[in-house]
């Protein structure tokens, strides 16, 4: 099999190298055959990716460890279903499956792509395949998946165990697609300035896949972060950790492009600044391509790092020099339509929100790249983590979730000061009312009753724009709920976004609660032991053995208890004294009224050919509050050492998602064109003219 | 084996790009004129797009009257300039923006509702 | 509140809206934002209560030295678990957080830290993040006074006509196409607006 997937990367690499030169050339010399055939080439490398990914996924399920890819990433103990993914375990997979991923949405792109960027589709196909032929070669020459070893092992070695979670069939296809698909609007966006097309001609099919790539980088972030949360044992969702920060930075700069594209749309404004902000999207997912591929900066994701480094270092300064080139070339053509009329504008607002995520962009890049620079300028390594970029992003992030509140309130061009005190008196009064009542209640933090009370005040305008909108249809006559379905149905991308805007709320709860408010404390039951933290015991019951061939695995059984701390309140009165925040008791001293609420079960196991340990948490999750057991480690007088804590809110972080998916997909549903009336003859008659036109 | 489908791969992929040389079928690029009528009709459907989302933000009280009438009357002759360029009027793009003004005004005053001036940079 | 807003705003309040003073947003939204981030900056996490939440937060603010961009609370490292051990000890004999952080950046060095220190060189790490932002907001807000300078600018160039002859009837049967695609009736040209408008609130939105 191994002979076919070479086989098949190297056809890749010849289609996408004709495809590119023959577009490019072929529109130049007016020759239509070569064009035409170069799409064609550009549509085979798809066929040549999939018989390559086919081939190595071929020799994952047979097992075929004379490939050495094969026989580093998986095993006969493994679960078979972790077989079929397990493909892109390591790097040389990942690179075949970005590739994939690529000419997939490529062909898609330019198959579907409208008849009016004829013109310019010469040059994206050619930006689409050349960006292929580094795929290709790299896959080819550098990184292959199907280099054959010498002595064919009895087994392989297996995937890491950190990678065998639902998550992997979902977060590293997303991640990875999310940050290749941005290509896309690149290419098309790119094509149509080379070719001199200034108009808005692009903005739909940039808008769509745009807007495709972010939400499936979204996506692909959030299942990250629950996979971090339910298996990884890390404690937490979200570390800033430097891979984490890479996909996080394109993501910032997509979502500003995906609201001032609307004001291209809308308003024919900002059409440089949208070019500007699709370039810099693009350098950075190749720069997260870097820096995933074994970059200068250490990560605990680093499942595949090598010496590709400098040649994805190389490219990725190379896309720098293009898109900036490109950018300063045409720049003096990207004029707006229009000026800014006011600073109480929801055109102006969005600027500001722009500002805000690039300047978050730019404050993560600082700190992913801080410790270089200190390496570099001074011979001192140091560390860039998560208090850093709590600390640095946290205020701005809050920012921007203010402007959430503040931008959809105000009318494009400018605000007049009555609909301004109109707009904005409810979501305030809501805002600070619930500060007031937070207050009131003694919840401690101020900094987290203000995130709430913006949380308020951007929830409740929100409500208020879908209020207004429903009961003046309502008042037109139709039913509420078919008012707001018009309303929504009237202009998707707005409601879609609203929606959208809602998971970044139920988002922004969840990180509120539990970056403020958790509560932890570590401890090591006997069995028939119980910890107490806060009003949950938690008593050890029973354990089991889940050991294989390649590792050692325990599971635990504990009973989660509802408690009065009142009836502890002695012990607990004791464990502080000593310093605790938790407390450990045997069964003697349990009070009779605690109520039983489950069970959780938590796992750890030991995988002794990694050296690693990889647990899952028990996790008994209620809306307001997450009860979640670590399983530290089972020690060898038969104790379990336990890291416990109770995560506010952390419900709503994954609530968020299918809030998030909905949106997208409601901001991205095709509207219908707006013309009513049969096609016109003029459009049909076209055919002839149409020569090339096949796709 | 997989030598043979590598081969069979190789061969599909040859005579796929190689066909629009040797088929029957002529190409011909894509011509201007068809281009520049798609670009003029994707441009008007843009139009009545925005025209409909102001009618949507104006339902929804989101647009003063004033404001609603004005922006729809720019975007309507905006079409209608289009249509026009559609069915091969002779207007040159480089008249068009004054037309516009022009025909603007021209309904502002038979119309008495003129609240605003066209304003400056708010040409179509 | 909706019952409080009009579908239709006529009569003569409908264009009588006036702009706030641009200037006054400009500096609210500024205020707005200074107060996020002093309130944000200021506000150091209070001083947990035992010693035990003390120690978690510490563990979070140092680094596994052996483990890939992890700090020692998230880590099953063994060495995370020798470090949180020494943590524990170092405040239970009664060390403060800083002596516990200098402690380990003793040892291991400044890597040790998860954030870099606030202080001589690393005083850079933090300072420039302000500028970004500092300096985002105040470009995003220069931009717009700029792109409304140009209406100001823009505004004369309007006014002399040009002599082109302007077909304007010729634009007629066109203008009832479009509403026919549209499906709104032809004779929907505003005509029968009566709006008393007052010219001075709209040369004050111009010019403010």
């Amino acid at each position: 099999m191994a002979d076919l997937g070479v086989m098949a990367l190297l056809l890749g690499l010849a289609l996408s190298a004709y495809s590119a030169v023959g577009a490019v050339v072929g529109e130049k010399i007016g020759m239509a055959e070569l064009v035409v055939s170069a799409r064609r080439a550009l549509y085979m490398t798809t066929l040549a990716a999939t018989v390559a990914s086919i081939a190595l996924i071929n020799a994952f399920v047979q097992n075929d460890f004379s490939i050495e890819y094969v026989a580093n990433h998986s095993n006969t103990l493994m679960d078979r279903a972790f077989v079929w993914v397990a493909f892109y375990a390591g790097n040389e997979g990942s690179l075949l499956y970005i590739l994939l991923t690529l000419s997939v949405t490529s062909a898609i792109a330019v198959w579907f792509a409208p008849k009016r960027l004829a013109r310019s589709m010469p040059w994206t196909i050619g930006i689409l395949a050349i960006i292929q032929v580094f795929y290709f070669a790299v896959l080819a020459f550098v990184a292959s998946p199907f280099e054959l070893l010498d002595t064919v092992p009895v087994d392989g070695r297996g995937i890491n165990p950190l990678l065998t979670h639902p998550g992997m069939f979902s977060h590293p296809p997303l991640l990875m697609g999310g940050l290749i698909a941005i290509t896309i609007p690149f290419a098309f966006v790119s094509g149509a300035l080379i070719a001199g097309n200034y108009g808005d001609d692009w903005i739909d099919v940039a808008r769509v896949s745009a807007i495709i790539g972010w939400g499936v980088l979204g996506t692909g972030m959030l299942l990250g972060a629950w996979w971090a949360y339910t298996i990884l044992g890390w404690g937490g969702y979200w570390a800033w950790d430097p891979i984490e920060n890479v996909a996080l930075m394109p993501w910032l700069v997509m979502t500003a492009f995906i609201h001032s594209i609307m004001v291209q749309k809308r308003r024919g404004m900002f059409r440089m600044w949208n070019v500007a902000l699709l370039n810099i999207g693009f350098v950075l997912a190749q720069l997260g391509m870097f820096i995933n591929r074994g970059g200068p900066v250490v990560s605990v994701h680093s499942f595949a790092a090598s010496a590709l480094g400098v040649i994805f270092l190389s490219f990725m300064l190379a896309s720098l020099v293009f898109a900036f080139a490109l950018f300063l070339w045409r720049m003096p053509q990207l004029k707006s339509d229009r000026a800014m009329e006011s600073f109480m504008s929801r055109e102006a607002s969005f600027l500001i929100n722009n500002f805000l995520f690039l300047a978050v962009m730019a404050v993560t890049l600082w700190g992913v790249l801080y410790p270089l620079f200190s390496d570099l300028a001074r011979d001192v390594s140091v560390s860039v983590s998560a208090p850093y970029f709590d600390r640095a992003n946290g205020p701005v992030l809050l920012g921007i979730v203010v402007m959430m509140g503040i931008g959809p309130l105000l009318p494009w061009r400018k605000a007049s000061a009555r609909s301004m005190k109109q707009w904005f008196i409810w979501p305030t009064a809501v805002g600070v009312l619930a500060i007031i009542v937070l207050v009131a209640l003694g919840v401690q933090r101020p900094v987290a009753i203000f995130s709430f009370g913006v949380v308020a005040f951007v929830a409740t305008a929100i409500g208020e724009e879908w209020w207004r909108g429903t009961a003046a249809r309502h008042r037109a006559g139709d039913n509420w709920a078919l008012a707001w379905w018009r309303l929504v149905n009237g202009n998707r991308p707005r409601h879609g976004g609203y929606i959208v805007h809602i998971s970044i709320l139920m988002l922004g709860l969840g990180i509120i609660g539990t970056n403020f408010y958790q509560q932890r404390t570590d401890g090591a039951l006997a069995l028939g032991e119980s910890l107490i933290i806060d009003n949950y015991r938690i008593e050890y019951v029973d354990n089991g053995d889940e050991s294989r061939p390649d590792r050692i695995a325990q599971w635990a059984e504990m009973s989660v208890f509802q408690i009065d701390p009142d009836d502890y309140g002695q012990e607990f009165s004791f464990a502080a004294a000593q310093g605790s925040s938790g407390l450990t008791l045997n069964e003697s001293r349990l009070r009779p009224n605690d109520k039983l609420l489950g069970t959780v079960e938590p796992w750890h196991g030991f995988y002794l050919d990694f050296n690693m340990a990889s647990v899952r948490s028990g996790i008994r999750s209620t809306i307001a509050e997450d009860l979640y057991v670590i399983p530290r480690d089972f020690l060898a007088d038969g104790r379990i050492s336990l890291a416990v804590s109770i995560n506010p809110l952390a419900w709503w972080l994954w609530a968020s998602g299918p809030f998030f998916i909905i949106g997208t997909m409601v901001a991205l549903w095709p509207q219908a064109a707006v013309e009513r009336r049969p096609k016109r003859p003029a459009s049909k008659s076209s055919g002839s003219d149409d020569a090339e036109g096949e796709n | 084996m997989p030598i043979i489908l590598g081969t069979l791969l190789a061969l599909v992929s040859v005579a796929v790009i190689a066909y629009p040389f040797l088929g029957s079928k002529r190409y011909r690029l894509v011509s201007e004129t068809f281009v520049t009528r798609e670009k003029l009709r994707a441009e008007r459907l843009r139009i009545y797009r925005k025209i409909s989302d102001i009618e949507a933000d104006y339902e929804s009280g989101d647009l003063t009257e004033a404001d609603y009438q004005q922006q729809r009357d720019q975007l309507r002759i905006a079409a209608a300039e289009i249509l026009r360029q559609e069915s091969g009027g002779n207007s040159t793009s480089k008249s068009r923006d004054e037309e516009l003004e022009k025909e603007i005004s021209r309904l502002r005053k038979q119309s008495t509702h003129s609240p605003e001036a066209p304003e400056g940079g708010d040409t179509l | 509140m909706a019952s409080r807003t009009p579908l239709v705003m006529t009569g003569p309040r409908a264009s009588a809206t006036r702009a706030l003073p641009s200037r006054a947003f400009a500096v609210s939204i500024t205020a707005l934002f200074l107060l996020v981030l002093t309130s944000a900056i200021s506000c150091v996490r209070e001083e947990d209560i035992t010693l035990e939440q003390r120690a978690h937060q510490l563990a979070g603010e140092l680094m596994c030295p052996v483990c890939d961009g992890q700090t020692i609370d998230g880590s099953n490292a063994q060495i995370a678990i020798d470090m949180r051990l020494k943590v524990r000890e170092r405040l239970e004999a009664g060390d403060t957080n800083a002596e516990v952080r200098d402690y380990f950046v003793v040892r291991y060095g400044q890597e040790i830290l998860a954030a870099p220190e606030r202080s001589g060189f690393n005083l850079l790490a933090w300072i420039v993040p302000v500028v970004i932002v500092f300096g985002g907001i105040g470009i995003a807000l220069i931009t717009i006074k700029n792109m409304r300078k140009s209406v100001l600018q823009a505004q004369p160039a309007n006014a002399p006509q040009t002599a082109e002859a302007v077909a304007g009837e010729n634009l007629e049967k066109y203008l009832a196409q479009v509403d026919r695609d549209l499906g709104i009736a032809a004779d929907t040209i505003p005509d029968d607006e009566q709006e008393t408008s007052t010219p001075d609130n709209n040369s004050d939105e111009v010019n403010s």
